[in-house]
């Protein structure tokens, strides 16, 4: 062996020491997924509980769609955790399978729906941005670990659930409306999550 | 450069529990087992000795960061060769992007055949050139098994893929090779 390369081995077994002093107790990756998913659900909850506050949603049409908003929560949670285990592939290839299906669903379920004076842009906007904190999280998170493309997809589609949440409550057009402005908006953020996580840095490179 | 690999000790385990907790020896331990065979591997993977060096750092640095992402009972030596292969992939992918990092030739640089199978320097110049000229996917296939002596089974781990996958990536990329080299009068 080279002496450039002994110093390179010394250089680099420094500074892994430096971080295992600087952090000797790691966080388990549970806890990162944990995270992710419960940002996830967390911000489809409140933007549910500000839809029935602000009275753009009431009891009913929570009742009326329950069933809808039990998959996205549970796609949400899913998607969350399966974004960040080290294994569960299986996990993750559910959530690539569930995540169009959801939309498809989410778009017919909704039929020729009822007129509205919004302009159609404000469910558009109103869905990415709400999307986005959750995005953010997953975003770090996903930075503990390789990239992968069905991460990315993974942690996309759950971060978009939230907006997809509050369409479901305070939007009440049809089927053509959800498929370009909630679907959109939805697959916009499954788009930002792929960039944005495929050019950052991984903080590390295990599986 | 002793390329020889330790096998895959009941040790690892032990080893790996005590690192997780913060144990330095262990870490050490596990340092000085696999830090060799990973230099050589990321050298043929990236084709640049210096670049292989700041991956080897980008490895261990990966290994302690992410020792929470470990579980019981996965394959150690197998978990490191994961991050080196990801960490090798992200280099590369980063250098696709800046082509100034990369060698335009195809031809491995000579540091880069040191301890390589055949004993005479121009065959093994022309199987390290041989190897670079692989699909990615091929060449780290071929690299882990023939050269890493890596099972199949910790070649899907190392890359992700099933069992199956794995052998037949490094069939094809035996056959790709013997192509190669049949040319030349060089064994595969």
């Amino acid at each position: 062996m080279s002496e450039r390369q002994t110093d390179a081995l010394a250089r680099a077994r420094a500074v892994a020491l430096d971080e295992l002093r600087a952090a000797p107790a790691p966080t388990p990756w549970r806890a990162h997924a944990r995270r992710v998913a419960g940002a996830f659900v967390a911000t489809g909850a409140v933007a549910a509980v500000a839809a029935v506050v602000t009275a753009l949603a009431d009891w009913g049409g929570i009742a009326a769609r329950a069933w809808l908003l039990a998959q996205l929560l549970a796609l949400a949670a899913v998607a969350g955790y399966a974004a960040l285990a080290p294994r569960l592939h299986a996990a993750r290839a559910a959530v690539l399978v569930a995540a169009p299906l959801l939309m498809a669903e989410l778009v017919l379920a909704r039929g020729a729906g009822l007129p509205s004076q919004t302009p159609e842009w404000v469910c558009s906007v109103s869905h990415f941005a709400l999307g986005l904190l959750p995005l953010g999280v997953a975003l770090w998170a996903l930075r503990q670990c390789a990239w992968r493309w069905t991460r990315a997809l993974a942690a996309g589609a759950g971060a978009g659930t939230a907006g997809a949440l509050l369409g479901e409550l305070a939007c009440h057009r049809g089927g053509t409306h959800v498929l370009v402005h909630h679907v959109g908006a939805w697959l916009a953020i499954v788009a930002l999550c792929v960039l944005v996580s495929r050019r950052a840095r991984p903080r590390t490179f295990a599986p | 450069m002793n390329l020889s690999e330790p096998s895959q000790s009941p040790g690892d385990d032990d080893l790996m529990q005590r690192f997780c907790r913060g144990d330095e020896a262990a870490f050490d331990m596990l340092y000085q087992r696999y830090t060799a065979p990973i230099l050589a591997y990321l050298t043929r993977m990236v084709r640049d000795p210096a670049l292989a060096e700041d991956l080897l750092q980008t490895t261990f640095l990966s290994f302690v960061r992410a020792r929470g992402r470990y579980e019981a009972g996965t394959n150690v030596r197998a978990w490191i060769y994961a991050i080196a292969t990801n960490a090798g992939r992200d280099a590369m992918r980063r250098a696709r992007a800046r082509p100034d990092r990369l060698t335009d030739t195809g031809l491995a640089p000579a540091a880069i055949a040191e301890g390589a199978g055949p004993r005479d320097p121009a065959a093994a110049r022309a199987v390290e050139s041989a190897l670079m000229r692989l699909p990615l996917e091929q060449r780290e296939a071929v690299v882990l098994s023939k050269l890493q002596e890596l099972s199949f089974e910790e070649i899907a781990t190392a890359l992700g893929i099933s069992v199956a996958a794995a052998k037949v990536r490094a069939h094809r990329g035996y056959q790709r090779l013997r192509d190669l080299l049949a040319p030349l009068g060089v064994e595969a």
